[in-house]
């Protein structure tokens, strides 16, 4: 378990076993070493209540996850979450899908979302059990990583 | 080119749809039906060829929400199959990580997906502006199940520390210990909850239900015991295929369960409470009572207020085998591998989970079969709704849609149809 006690902390959301879901929990591995003692690098299961005790509690946040955008497979997008919801997010909730979005809703519902709450999403194509990366989306890690490291540089002075 | 519909991160985790067809002919319900996609068809298929051994690593990976439930069933149905007995404290744990899932599903369906419906929210986050504090109970709730499914399991979501004879590692007693700090704070929480819920709007709606459960006679049985019914049925978990019949309908990839003599049936929290009421613990029971339930209930809409009562007793449960836990000598039985058969079952969150499987020679699955309790119940939902909507005709559209939406949702289905996305397409004819 990655140290989450950092007030600048990155969150790779996904499952390492489904295909391109993979992709939040490989940026995390990805990440270490390359990263300050004041940024914590942590992967999640994106289950809802730890996710939004993780969000909450920090200064800064930066969430990394496969997504469905209707884009070309691998594209990517970065979304500034800290003073809007992300794109059509709807309010819904499903007993499967308690994802990224409705944990930072929560948290901003709850009054607890960090000043800085970036989300860097990348187009999936596959989610199948026992699958890795799609080559598209493997080819986009490095690029989303550099990204995240980029971002908190320019942020906060650090990396 | 990108389209302008942006959906982040939604999708990834969505594992079906549901749409709903209500058909009014002359002022009455002619016609409901509920349209299902679940995915659990293709595990069964994925399994043959796999080693026995795999199964709970394969099936916990079916649902995100209930994985203990999967693995549950799978192991206790290979130990049917290689004639393995698992007693004592290995025994208990499993019922502990049990309980983790009961608390951490159930806490996730009273509060994030049932409440809103109650309350007149399009959703939690909705929910969390006007009452924070509730809602704020609700995730430490959720976190208490999942804090027990991180100890036990391994890892909170889809567990890896559970094997067929037991597990691959058992915990020690200091472990265990800090659980239960977390777990007296859960109970409490536990207990505002029933009382939250019993102050609810609760639509009348009694129904004349065939309740199935899991029977045990020293317990409120999650995970071993026999299949009963309010209607006499009394049969060995082993001969479930004997009297369970799953059938195609074209308007759902899930099968429809029905018992062969009597159609539909309703498994879940009101079938548990209903039949093993006696089995809660003094506190749920007390908790029952003052929340104003009897000693069954069928009302679909107060599934909110047992699920609460049922939360009570997980908890009570944990801390009393957390309290009586000694550590085992072994983490695990054995057996060797042989041609067999085996199933087990037992009582998912949503209800009655049934795995069978064949094994070959050496372990190998030849055939598997699994049952989830969201099939077990959505001709029974259908029936909720053929029976119950004509009495809601006379409310405006959107109203009747929502009351629709919440009738389904009182099953906690383990589908994305628990979303508000649900299209429901009324006809008058």
């Amino acid at each position: 378990m990655s140290d989450v006690s950092g007030p600048i902390r990155v969150i790779g959301i996904g499952n390492r076993d489904r295909g391109d879901d993979a992709l939040g929990p490989l940026v995390v591995d990805a990440l270490r070493d390359r990263l300050p003692a004041t940024v914590s690098a942590v992967e999640h299961s994106g289950e809802v209540a730890g996710l939004v005790d993780l969000i909450s509690g920090a200064d800064a946040v930066y969430l990394v996850d496969a997504a469905v955008m209707g884009l070309d497979p691998g594209s990517s997008r970065e979304f500034d979450a800290s003073t809007s919801p992300l794109p059509a997010l709807g309010g819904a909730f499903s007993s499967h899908a308690l994802g990224l979005s409705e944990a930072i809703e929560l948290a901003r519902a709850l009054d607890a979302l960090p000043s800085v709450c970036r989300v860097f999403a990348v187009e999936a194509t596959s989610f199948e059990a026992g699958e890795g990366l799609s080559p598209p989306v493997a080819d986009t890690l490095p690029r989303v990583t550099q990204a995240v490291i980029d971002r908190i540089r320019q942020e906060s002075g650090h990396a | 080119m990108s389209r302008k519909t942006i959906k982040v991160d939604y999708l990834a985790r969505v594992e079906g749809e549901g749409a709903l067809n209500v058909t009014i002919r002359n002022g009455q319900v002619s016609k409901a039906e509920l349209r299902i996609f679940e995915p659990p068809r293709f595990f069964e298929a994925f399994l043959r060829g796999r080693d026995y051994a795999e199964a709970p690593d394969v099936t916990a990976r079916i649902c995100g929400i209930c994985p203990v439930a999967y693995q549950m069933s799978a192991v206790h149905a290979m130990e049917n199959a290689l004639g393995i007995e698992v007693e004592g404290q290995l025994r208990a744990l499993r019922r502990l990580l049990y309980c983790g899932e009961w608390i951490e599903s159930h806490a996730l369906h009273i509060y994030m997906l049932h409440a809103p419906d109650f309350l007149g929210y399009a959703g939690a986050v909705d929910m969390a502006r006007d009452h924070p504090d509730i809602v704020k109970r609700g995730l430490s709730l959720k976190k208490a199940g999942n804090a027990i499914m991180s100890l036990l399991g391994g890892r909170e979501i889809h567990p890896i520390n559970v094997r067929v004879g037991g597990f691959y590692r058992t915990p020690t007693r200091k472990e265990l210990e800090p659980l239960a700090e977390t777990l007296k704070q859960a109970r409490e929480d536990a207990l505002a909850t029933v009382r939250w819920t019993a102050g609810l709007y609760m639509p009348e709606a009694e129904r004349d239900y065939h309740l199935v459960a899991l029977h045990h006679p020293d317990e409120y049985a999650m995970n071993t015991g026999r299949i009963i019914s309010n209607r006499g049925l009394d049969i060995a978990v082993e001969d479930y295929n004997r009297h369970f019949v799953e059938s195609h309908v074209l308007r759902s990839t899930a099968l429809h369960s029905h018992l062969r003599e009597h159609d539909c049936y309703l498994v879940g929290p009101l079938a548990r409470y209903s039949l093993n009421y006696d089995q809660l613990s003094y506190l749920a029971r007390e908790a029952a009572k003052e929340a104003g339930l009897g000693v069954t209930c069928t009302n679909p809409f107060q599934s909110i207020v047992v699920r609460s009562v049922e939360v009570v007793y997980a908890c009570d449960e944990a801390l009393r085998i957390i309290d009586e836990y000694q550590e085992p000598e072994r983490p695990f039985e054995t057996a060797e591998p042989k041609a067999s058969e085996g199933g087990g079952c037992t009582e998912a969150p949503r209800g009655l989970l049934f795995h069978r499987y064949r094994l070959d020679e050496n372990g190998g699955i030849l055939e598997a079969q699994i049952v989830p309790p969201t099939a077990q119940n959505q001709p029974s939902i259908e029936a909720d709704l053929k029976d119950l909507v004509g009495g809601w005709l006379d409310l405006p559209a959107d109203t009747l849609r929502e009351r629709c939406e919440q009738t389904i949702r009182n099953y906690d289905p383990c589908i994305s149809c628990a979303t508000h996305f649900l299209k429901l397409d009324v006809r008058h004819e």
